[in-house]
């Protein structure tokens, strides 16, 4: 078998293809000859560089309007019920924990009183007691912070000029249209 | 070689119509089918339409599959099929390394360039001659190299004997090696 015949096997070769008794006669070939060997080393090459281009992705919508073509709603991901079951329990706990730290600041507690705290949930009628007690001071506040943003108003309304309570009005007016705007609901066709 | 078990659960849930399984068949393949035509047609937007075009015909017709052969074959025949279809329709065929639209690049790279830049520029460079080759080659050699297909199954998916396959990947190989030999890309 000459060189040229060879190159044939030789592609063979270096797609695995080749039965073993003619691979081995082939490499044993290959030791000996420096032209094969090359051209062994060049075809390897090119399969080598093939097999490392990169393979590309569609778009994202891909899957969907596929499923759209073949009158298919798009497939959403669906959880199972013990994965809700965990999202909720830790949405429970979080908000539990939340809460307990939201009551230590607004009650001021420092670790003695977190402790306090943890002994309030032992007796539910002091806890409600505490909690009323907190909302009421939460109210009153509230109130406060009322209070001071009229204070704050009036103070700068009575001070001012016709042209400068007309501006803080307009403001004010832009203000509330366009938060009443934002959360109106898109038309549709 | 019959397909795969995972296919045909796939393949028997799609015949029965179930949504999910249409969407998990598409995951399995699309990066290969995708890959496939955009290497064929050399432009995302084509590769794209002609991608979902090739599941949309193999879900119409999903009975007609036969799973004494494997699933894979039987799609990327939707998938050749449907690439040739439109370059014979847009006459793209014939593409050479000089309508490319970007000329041939070969960085020479000097000392300053790390590995990595190199790499990247001789891929680049090996992503260009494949393009300037016929499709006919660019697909088989992606066929064998890159899915790694056997003679048979490429044999199967491009619907020609396998005595054909092995003459049209020696020539590819030989087609490629010259490109990147005159590149001075040889070893």
């Amino acid at each position: 078998m000459n060189c040229i015949e060879q190159k044939q096997k030789i592609s063979e070769l270096v797609d695995g293809a080749l039965p073993a008794a003619e691979a081995d006669a082939l490499r044993t070939h290959l030791r000996r000859c420096p032209g094969c060997r090359r051209e062994y080393r060049l075809q390897r090459m090119v399969a080598d560089a093939v097999a490392g281009l990169p393979q590309y992705r569609p778009g994202r919508e891909f899957n969907d309007r596929i499923l759209l073509a073949l009158g298919h709603q798009p497939v959403r991901l669906r959880l199972t019920a013990w994965v809700k079951w965990s999202i909720a329990a830790s949405a429970c706990a979080g908000l539990a924990w939340t809460g307990l730290v939201a009551y230590a600041l607004a009650s001021r507690l420092s670790l003695v009183g977190a402790l306090r705290a943890l002994q309030l949930a032992a007796h539910p009628q002091e806890t409600l007691s505490a909690l009323g007690l907190s909302l009421v001071k939460l109210g009153f506040a509230a109130g406060d912070v009322l209070a001071f943003l009229f204070k704050a108003a009036s103070w700068t309304l009575r001070g001012s000029s016709l042209p400068l309570q007309v501006g803080i009005a307009a403001v004010i007016a832009c203000t509330l249209v366009s938060l009443l705007s934002r959360r109106a609901p898109a038309a549709t066709n | 070689m019959p397909a795969s078990e995972k296919d045909l659960l796939l393949v028997g849930r799609c015949k029965a119509g179930d949504p999910g399984a249409f969407n998990a068949l598409i995951d399995a393949y699309k990066r290969q089918v995708y890959s496939l035509i955009y290497r064929m047609v050399n432009n995302a937007a084509d590769a794209d339409d002609l991608a979902q075009e090739t599941f949309i015909k193999m879900f119409r017709s999903i009975g007609l599959y036969d799973s004494n052969y494997p699933f894979h074959t039987w799609l990327f025949k939707i998938a050749h099929n449907t690439a040739i279809d439109f370059l014979r329709a847009n006459k793209r065929s014939a593409i050479t390394i000089d309508d490319v639209e970007n000329p041939i690049d070969i960085v020479d790279p000097g000392p300053g360039l790390d590995e990595k830049a190199e790499k990247m520029s001789q891929k680049g460079a090996i992503e260009r001659h494949i393009a300037a080759l016929p499709p006919h080659y660019r697909e088989i050699l992606v066929l064998r190299h890159q899915q790694e297909l056997s003679y048979e199954e490429i044999a199967g998916a491009l619907d020609i004997p396998v005595g054909t396959v092995k003459v049209r990947l020696f020539r590819a190989r030989e087609m490629m090696k010259q490109r990147l030999v005159q590149a001075g890309m040889g070893p």
